[in-house]
């Protein structure tokens, strides 16, 4: 069984508790949210860096880990991450449940204040991070930098959205170009650092079987002794594309990879996004979906054809991985399923298995510890406290019409193409 | 039929097995309070078993890839495909094939016992002409392109390569373009009444489900089965690798290393108790908290995207690490004289107990999953090993228990080093 709580606990900062006893480990997360800033996002990815990889008490990586392993192999993780035109810091613990410590300790209440102890008391001092921790760090993001260079689908995803959303705060790389990253310092991070504490929107979410109080009081506590200056995030969406904008990488690839982005006029908290939703799924979301049934099995053209739909941003994109000469024959079969949908040629069956399928995926979400910690920070961070099912029977109010005008409101932006031919199309 | 129960007093859980009279061994693991419900089925038939012969027949070979290509034509049937059927339940269906196995597998939060039923069918009725083969030619030609532009796949694929001189595990899952144009609706055929006789499979089902619910539809569905013989034919592989050192240059930015220790071949795989052995023996080696791992990391030699793992199927066994670096060379040589020093001085007492005691936590933490639960599962089944004698094993594991390992493992004279790096400028 499952219970949720949510309280304030400070100036933008709130408490969600999330008892569910069906699962053996608790999971502490503390999301921390901000507008992207081209400026400051390197500095972010290396402040969730940081605080997870060394802290007061345990001032090294050896001994932080040494630490974790003595709370049976306990986790303390820090990503960055895309929210609409906001960064996510995220700073999480995940550990087993007191229940099953083998000389019956409380692990979850220690990993509790370790996981304070990393956020609020860094290893650093006199306004600046350990320099030798920040001289790791900075390495590890730079590789991560060319690390997005090496898996050729992934590098596709990163420059399109650098093409489709250029200018735009989406469009950012958050990990940062080179050159900042090598422009930081172990003062300029700990001011990022300072910054986020100070001003980012905080959810905390907790998970677990124990008690949550404790939990609650230890952070309660810590954020009273900051001055806190909470601001808000915007995230701008673009109702259409007034031209297609074509683009194509040349690399050395035994596959090309085609990206279609499109507009879709609609983001959450917006009602109709629901319906986007389900248009999606029916187009290309699953394995019975018109892309995958008419692009892959009819044509023979891939072997991933997927559309996948940001409602934070409103950005819908088509993926796939083709022969170079069947570069524009794919787009064009993609578009013509596009254009089936837009006029009304969507059957019953593949509504209502696209319906059957989402239902699926949201009630299946919350079974995974992650899934169910995920699923109430989307929740919260979008005002809302709609349970799985709640979402899952607003999917299946979504009539055809609804589908069709979704279609309808779709504006191509953006081909994007990664490719080893010479020629071009 | 006889029903056994199997209890852990350390994980609070217990499972349910049975050998049905049509020839399926079937496991159940109901978790209580979860919502979804994942099934899987199994055949002990994969990429490597390419020479075969049944009931000591005449020796049949078929071409390499076959495995996985049988899988994508197996949820074809005459009557329409299984994905399509699927649709009608919600459920969420895949499959995959490894060097020892091929999986089909569902997850659904309703309607279980149709989705089981599609299942059960499906895996039972081949239908293969040279039209339906002909289709898939395309789709998987782009599925081996895909991976072929993955320098990750690469990189471990190519350490297989080096180590093995042989055994077909040198070769890729999926052939190659070349090797599936052999492909045949016949040879599908002749692999399939060979290795989908029930007696050589397995079924899990974790979750939200009763042996009564599995059975009731195993009853209807399954249909009885001779036992037969099959025997995977392997040339004899020498101990010695191939290659110490095998390289690929690729279109990258941070090079990427694997470094394979093979081991020698054995009659039967390792039990559940040396599994744990193993596990806690490179957790303590090779995990964030060994001073191996640090010494890569302050020398500026690894990320986080370091990691390890041992493999094992019929007639192989290997142990790999690997990651992105800077200096592959250098890294790997770091890594062998940690092993060396183990070998010479055994591992550090308070290094085994911190290791024991992280991987039970890990393993405790996967108990959350209904997916993770049955893979291990059906990894076991064909292992010959026991899950909860693995998590027994590894709370009452020894410093003894763990050295004791070193002596078959790990041998630093034979071992591949794989680099896949970017052109040198």
């Amino acid at each position: 069984m499952e219970r949720f709580k949510r309280e304030k606990i400070a100036d933008g900062v709130h408490f969600n508790a999330i008892y569910d006893d069906r699962f053996k480990t608790s999971r502490i997360l503390v999301s921390m949210m901000t507008d992207i800033s081209s400026e400051r996002c390197a500095a972010y990815s290396a402040v969730a860096g940081l605080l997870v990889h060394s802290c007061k008490a345990f001032p090294s990586f050896l001994s932080l880990s040494r630490e974790l392993d003595r709370l049976y192999g306990a986790t303390l993780s820090g990503s960055s991450g895309k929210r609409g035109d906001s960064q996510l810091i995220n700073i999480s613990a995940h550990g087993i449940s007191d229940a099953y410590s083998i000389g019956g300790e409380s692990v979850y209440e220690e990993l509790a204040q370790l996981l304070c102890g990393a956020l609020f008391e860094p290893n650093a001092a006199d306004g600046a991070f350990s320099r030798e921790d920040f001289l790791q760090e900075q390495r590890q993001l730079i590789d991560s930098i060319d690390a997005q260079f090496n898996d050729k689908r992934a590098y596709a995803r990163k420059r399109f959205l650098e093409v489709m959303c250029k200018g735009d705060k989406y469009g950012v790389n958050l990990l940062g170009t080179k050159e900042q990253v090598n422009a930081l310092t172990p003062s300029a991070v700990y001011e990022a650092y300072c910054e986020l504490i100070r001003t980012a929107r905080v959810e905390i979410v907790c998970l677990t079987s124990n008690d949550t109080e404790n939990v609650k009081r230890i952070f309660t506590e810590r954020f009273a002794g900051i001055d806190r200056a909470p601001r808000t995030t915007k995230t701008i969406v673009v109702p259409s594309a007034d031209k297609v904008t074509e683009h194509t990488d040349r690399l050395d690839v035994v596959q090309s990879k085609l990206m279609l982005g499109f507009r879709t006029a609609c983001a959450e908290p917006d009602e109709d996004a629901d319906a986007v939703k389900l248009m999606c799924a029916v187009l290309g979301g699953t394995a019975h979906s018109k892309l995958f049934n008419n692009v892959r099995e009819k044509l023979s053209l891939c072997y991933y054809c997927v559309s996948s739909y940001d409602a934070n941003k409103g950005v819908m994109t088509v993926e796939s991985g083709v022969e170079n000469e069947n570069i524009g024959k794919t787009k064009n079969a993609v578009l013509a399923e596009l254009e089936d949908i837009k006029n009304g040629k969507v059957t019953d069956e593949e509504i209502e298995s696209a319906k059957l399928s989402m239902t699926n995926s949201y009630l299946t979400s919350v079974d995974s510890s992650a899934g169910t910690q995920a699923w109430y920070l989307a929740q919260v961070f979008k005002g809302k406290s709609l349970t799985p099912q709640e979402q899952a029977e607003r999917i299946c109010r979504v009539s055809k019409e609804q589908i069709v005008e979704a279609a309808k409101r779709l504006t191509l932006d953006t081909v994007y193409v990664l490719t080893s031919d010479k020629e071009g199309e | 039929m006889d029903i056994k129960t199997v209890s852990s007093s350390l994980v609070k859980d217990s499972y349910y097995v049975t050998k049905h009279p049509s020839g399926l061994t079937i496991f159940v693991y109901p978790k209580s309070g979860y919502k979804s419900t994942y099934a899987i089925i199994g055949t002990n038939f994969g990429s490597v078993n390419t020479r075969f012969r049944v009931n000591g027949g005449d020796e049949i070979t078929v071409p390499d890839g076959i495995a996985h290509y049988l899988e994508h034509k197996l949820f074809e049937s005459e009557d329409g495909d299984a994905f399509a059927r699927y649709a009608k339940t919600g459920a969420n269906a895949n499959a995959y094939t490894s060097f020892e196995k091929t999986c089909y597998l569902f997850s659904c939060t309703d309607h279980f016992e149709e989705s089981l039923e599609i299942l059960l069918d499906f895996v039972q009725s081949p239908y293969f002409t040279p039209q339906t083969v002909a289709k898939e030619q395309g789709i998987i030609g782009q599925e081996i392109k895909m991976y072929d532009d993955s320098p990750g796949w690469r990189v471990m694929f190519n350490t297989l390569v080096g180590m093995y001189q042989k055994h077909p595990v040198r070769i890729d899952i999926a052939g190659t373009v070349e090797s599936i144009a052999e492909i045949t609706a016949e040879k599908l055929y002749d692999c399939y009444n060979s290795f989908y006789n029930l007696h050589n499979m397995v079924l899990c089902v974790a979750g939200n489900a009763t042996m009564e619910q599995v059975l009731k539809v195993a009853d209807r569905m399954l249909k009885p089965c001779e036992e037969q013989t099959v025997e995977s034919i392997f040339e004899d592989e020498p101990y010695e690798v191939g290659q110490s050192y095998i390289e690929q240059t690729f279109p990258v930015t941070i090079p990427m290393f694997h470094l394979g220790f093979k081991e020698n071949v054995r009659s039967e795989p390792i039990s559940s108790a040396e599994a744990a052995y193993t596990d806690i023996l490179l957790y303590a080696l090779a995990s964030q908290s060994s001073p191996l791992y640090n010494k890569l990391l302050d020398e500026r030699l690894i990320n986080d995207s370091f990691d390890f793992e041992r493999m094992e199927g019929p007639n192989y066994a290997a142990i790999l690490f690997g990651g992105e670096s800077r200096d592959p060379q250098r890294a790997a040589s770091i890594i062998k004289e940690a092993i060396a020093q183990a070998k010479r001085d055994g591992i550090p007492r308070e290094e085994f107990e911190r290791a024991k005691k992280a991987i039970y936590g890990n393993i405790i933490a996967d108990f959350n999953s209904n997916d993770n639960i049955a893979n291990v599962i059906v990894d076991m089944y064909f292992e010959n090993r026991e899950l909860f004698a693995y998590v027994d094993a590894a709370a009452n594991a020894t410093l003894e228990d763990v050295t004791s390992r070193l002596s078959d493992i790990l041998d630093t004279d034979n071992c591949t080093l794989s680099v896949v790096k970017g052109e040198d400028k």
